[in-house]
């Protein structure tokens, strides 16, 4: 992941959204689709996705699907139920922070 | 480009020697792949055994690390649900119950034989599915799966607490007015083996379901 600690706290929200808008993902995907969305700006590392995405699992926010792709198994992630509930919470979450946020950091623009 | 099944299969031979389980190897090694060929079709024309190398002297450190999460994760999935198990109304019941029994028997057979059949019975329990799994796991040379795996840390750590209770508490367990804790330790320790084989018993159907296509 970036340098930035900033990110860091936001990483399953990221993952939560991601998966939201598709239908199912693998790691790789993951790193790849980020790094484009932010043009470069943030890049996570398997050290940092891998055990957020296995957290999340646990949790139950996640589900899995193995599939055979290109020679080699394929783990996809897709959002359960409770999982698509949690990512809305999620999001309202980081708009309000942003928001809060943005009030103290640029006033104007709030 | 797509590597070759020689290719996949020698970054398994690399990753195997440090990540045994297959279900955190398969992950890791699609995601080594998946970034080899990235290279390759951004130009690296250089032979995949090269590329390879160059990647894992950067990132092995971080796929390993990976590695032990995924271990801790599973760890802490399986403690939560033996917890919530072991504090199921059914089970506390149960507990009260076999409790209950203990006591009526310390009370009318002989207490020092019965508890040692007691403890007879309960490392059975325990050490039976233990041989069960590592027979068949070597018989039939099936994969090893992490979650169900990290079962026999709990096993582990029940085997030890008996020990413990039978070394350290022997000379308290051994009068008969402590038959009261006897019958509910027994209880308890009943609870918890009930507790962890259906927990054993969800882990290897949700493995059995979500990695249908290594089995």
């Amino acid at each position: 992941m970036s340098n930035s600690k900033l990110y860091k706290g936001s990483l399953t929200t990221i993952i939560l959204k991601l998966l939201n808008e598709h239908d199912k993902m693998y790691g790789y995907e993951i790193t790849q689709k980020v790094k484009v969305l932010t043009k470069g700006e943030l890049k996570i590392t398997e050290g940092a996705l891998y055990p957020a995405l296995h957290k999340l699992e646990a949790e139950g926010l996640l589900d899995v699907e193995v599939a055979k792709v290109d020679n080699r198994l394929r783990k996809y992630y897709k959002l359960t139920e409770t999982g698509t509930k949690e990512t809305v919470s999620k999001l309202e979450e980081l708009a309000e922070y942003i928001k809060t946020m943005q009030a103290l950091v640029n006033p104007k623009l709030a | 480009m797509t590597l070759t099944q020689d290719d996949i299969q020698f970054i398994d031979n690399y990753l195997s020697s440090k990540i045994e389980h297959i279900d955190i190897r398969m992950e890791m090694v699609d995601h080594v792949a998946e970034s080899i060929e990235a290279k390759m079709n951004k130009g690296d024309d250089r032979d995949f055994y090269y590329i390879f190398k160059d990647y894992m002297v950067e990132n092995k450190r971080k796929l390993l690390e990976n590695n032990k999460q995924f271990l801790k994760t599973a760890t802490q999935k399986l403690s939560n649900a033996i917890l919530k198990l072991f504090v199921s109304p059914l089970h506390l019941f149960l507990t009260i119950l076999i409790s209950y029994l203990c006591y009526y028997f310390f009370q009318n057979i002989d207490y020092s034989y019965s508890k040692n059949i007691a403890f007879i019975i309960t490392l059975i329990l325990i050490i039976t599915p233990a041989i069960v799994y590592g027979s068949v796991l070597k018989f039939y040379k099936y994969e090893r799966f992490s979650s169900a795996e990290r079962i026999n840390f709990f096993l582990i750590f029940l085997v030890q607490l008996l020990n413990f209770i039978n070394i350290s508490n022997s000379n308290l367990l051994d009068e008969k007015p402590h038959t009261i804790l006897m019958s509910v330790m027994i209880g308890l320790i009943f609870n918890f083996v009930l507790s962890l084989s259906r927990v054993s018993i969800t882990v290897f159907r949700d493995c059995k379901t979500k990695y249908q296509a290594i089995l």
